[in-house]
């Protein structure tokens, strides 16, 4: 049980943290700080899209997560 | 100390200001211009009709208040009343309106601040006014009680020198030629505008578990605030209507800092910026206080997380519910969006309104037999002319304010029925979304790779796309796996 605990934590601790990173990176991409979007070749028009799968994708992520830290 | 763990330290003259302060917001103060030049100088009958409308729900209130002297307000009442999402809608709106109140009167703060010191930076200031009034709230529901107490006594004496100063040296020709320029429209206008000002008394039922002797206090308390209230603002408006002509008043962003520079020269306008911080500070501590007992309250029937619910051992107050609805107070008070802020407030407190007064009548019919110190007069007629009047004002308010209601309805609808689903299956849910991610993630790399997908990519972005793939899948499994059935 204790090896359980302790790979959760360090799973939800992984997964909380991509989360977050996916949605600070889709706030970065939207508001194209350092220029990311000509960087990326990313086209205006499908900028938002981009910014709601990246937001979606690490809300669920950063939940996920928390569940399994705090098991 | 309650049974709950929240201390009765309040008096009637802690529990008469959490009233009145609740209700004395910055909005009185630059309100008043745009209610002039609806209403005309007939505002001095538009405000005591607000008062009254006030009053046949505040009447039901007290019954409630002193009959059921449980924390949570408009919310236990409908709990005992219908129970279920009722009674949820209930706590959800009140809960949600307080945090918008608290925020809109943070802001209200800043920008009052802002008219001497034109330079601060309006966010950071009304961020910094709910970081004070958190840690004073935290320090205990007395103390909260006294720093309001002081801070209406001053604002009382304030609005008093006003009115005597208007009263007997304003200028005026001493008599008041009564007017309504756009006629009875602009009146009930004016009604639905003002009514606001009156939106607040009703904290005074949020800390009943905190009220020394509930059953005689609260109904006294809410009675005599709701009238006070009437007094204040009708001698208000009489003296600076005399003062200036509505038609100049309407013009004005901030019609009693005008009217008092009139009267007194600029140490007036000083003194009446200062009610304004006061007025602003004081609707900010109520509604802080106001929306830790409703969570509380949510959070001890289930519907909130459990950490809502814990009392401070030392200062005896739900602390973590305190600094968590805080921390949405201050989400709500950085964006600065202050029209959305009035908006929630509004349509909130009116609902709030209709329900408290459908749950007077249903307890009526429920629980006949229930202990009542005190009893609605003229019942059934005065809920009854609650809820039409209340409604009646919604009617009166703009279009966006409905669509938002509606709009939080539905976040209600969700956050119930989450809450019903319970922990468990909610984490199951999203094992399985993560677990559905991962896989994807993982047929997205391989298809790239054998190159399905024309896309080409840097190894180090390969790499990272296989370990968010792994992590998700692994975090799948352990949360579908989960050996505890908790339900919150």
């Amino acid at each position: 049980m204790e090896v359980r605990k302790i790979v959760s934590k360090v799973v939800g601790v992984a997964q909380s943290g991509i989360g977050v990173l996916a949605i600070i990176f889709g706030y970065i991409l939207y508001y194209n700080l350092f220029d990311i979007q000509d960087m990326l070749n990313a086209s205006a028009q499908n900028v938002p899209l981009y910014f709601l799968f990246l937001f979606i994708f690490g809300l669920i992520s950063v939940i996920s997560g928390f569940f399994l830290i705090y098991e | 100390m309650d049974k709950s763990g929240l201390r009765r330290e309040l008096g009637l003259l802690h529990a008469t200001m959490f009233g009145i302060g609740g209700a004395i917001s910055a909005g009185v103060f630059v309100m008043l211009g745009h209610a002039t030049s609806l209403a005309g100088a007939a505002i001095i009958i538009v405000l005591p009709l607000c008062g009254i409308i006030n009053l046949f729900t505040m009447c039901s209130y007290a019954e409630l208040g002193a009959a059921i002297p449980s924390a949570g307000g408009e919310y236990t009442f409908a709990k005992v009343a219908y129970g279920g999402l009722v009674a949820f809608l209930t706590g959800w709106f009140e809960w949600i309106s307080n945090a918008f109140f608290a925020a809109l009167s943070s802001v209200g703060f800043a920008y009052i601040v802002s008219y001497i010191f034109p330079t601060i930076n309006v966010p950071l200031t009304a961020i910094i006014m709910i970081i004070i009034f958190t840690v004073i709230n935290i320090r205990g529901v007395k103390e909260a009680g006294t720093a309001e107490t002081m801070m209406i006594v001053v604002l009382l004496i304030i609005l008093a020198i006003y009115f005597l100063v208007g009263w007997l040296y304003g200028p005026g020709t001493g008599t008041l030629q009564m007017s309504a320029p756009k006629g009875f429209l602009g009146i009930a206008e004016a009604t639905a505008y003002i009514f606001v000002v009156y939106l607040g008394a009703e904290a005074i039922a949020v800390t009943q578990a905190e009220i020394k002797n509930p059953s005689k206090t609260i109904p006294r308390a809410i009675i005599l605030s709701a009238i006070t209230l009437i007094v204040v603002y009708t001698l208000i408006a009489y003296v600076t209507v005399r003062a200036v002509p509505p038609e100049i008043l309407g013009k004005e962003v901030s019609p009693l800092t005008y009217v008092a520079g009139k009267m007194m020269g600029p140490l007036g306008a000083i003194l009446i910026t200062i009610a304004g911080m006061i007025a602003a500070l004081s609707s900010l501590n109520t509604s802080i206080v106001a929306q830790s007992r409703v969570a509380y309250a949510l959070s001890r029937d289930g519907y909130f997380p459990a950490a809502f619910m814990k009392i401070h051992r030392r200062f005896g107050v739900p602390h973590v519910a305190v600094i968590l609805s805080s921390l949405f107070t201050i989400a709500l008070a950085a964006t600065g969006v202050i029209q959305f802020v009035g908006y929630a407030t509004d349509f909130g407190f009116i609902i709030g309104f209709t329900l408290v007064n459908l749950s007077l009548m249903k307890l009526r019919q429920k629980k006949p037999n229930l202990e009542r110190p005190f009893k609605v007069p003229l019942y059934p007629f005065t809920p009854i002319a609650g809820i039409v009047t209340s409604l009646v004002l919604l009617l009166f308010i703009d279009m966006k304010v409905l669509t938002l209601g509606a709009g939080l309805g539905v976040l209600a609808l969700m956050a119930y029925y989450l809450s019903m689903v319970g922990h468990y299956r909610i984490r199951i849910a999203f094992g399985g979304m993560s677990l559905g991610i991962g896989v994807f993630v993982a047929l997205l790399v391989y298809m790239m790779e054998t190159g399905l997908v024309p896309l080409v990519m840097p190894p180090i972005l390969l790499y990272a796309l296989i370990f968010v793939s792994a992590t998700s899948i692994l975090a799948g499994v352990l949360n579908i796996t989960t050996p505890t059935r908790k339900i919150f």
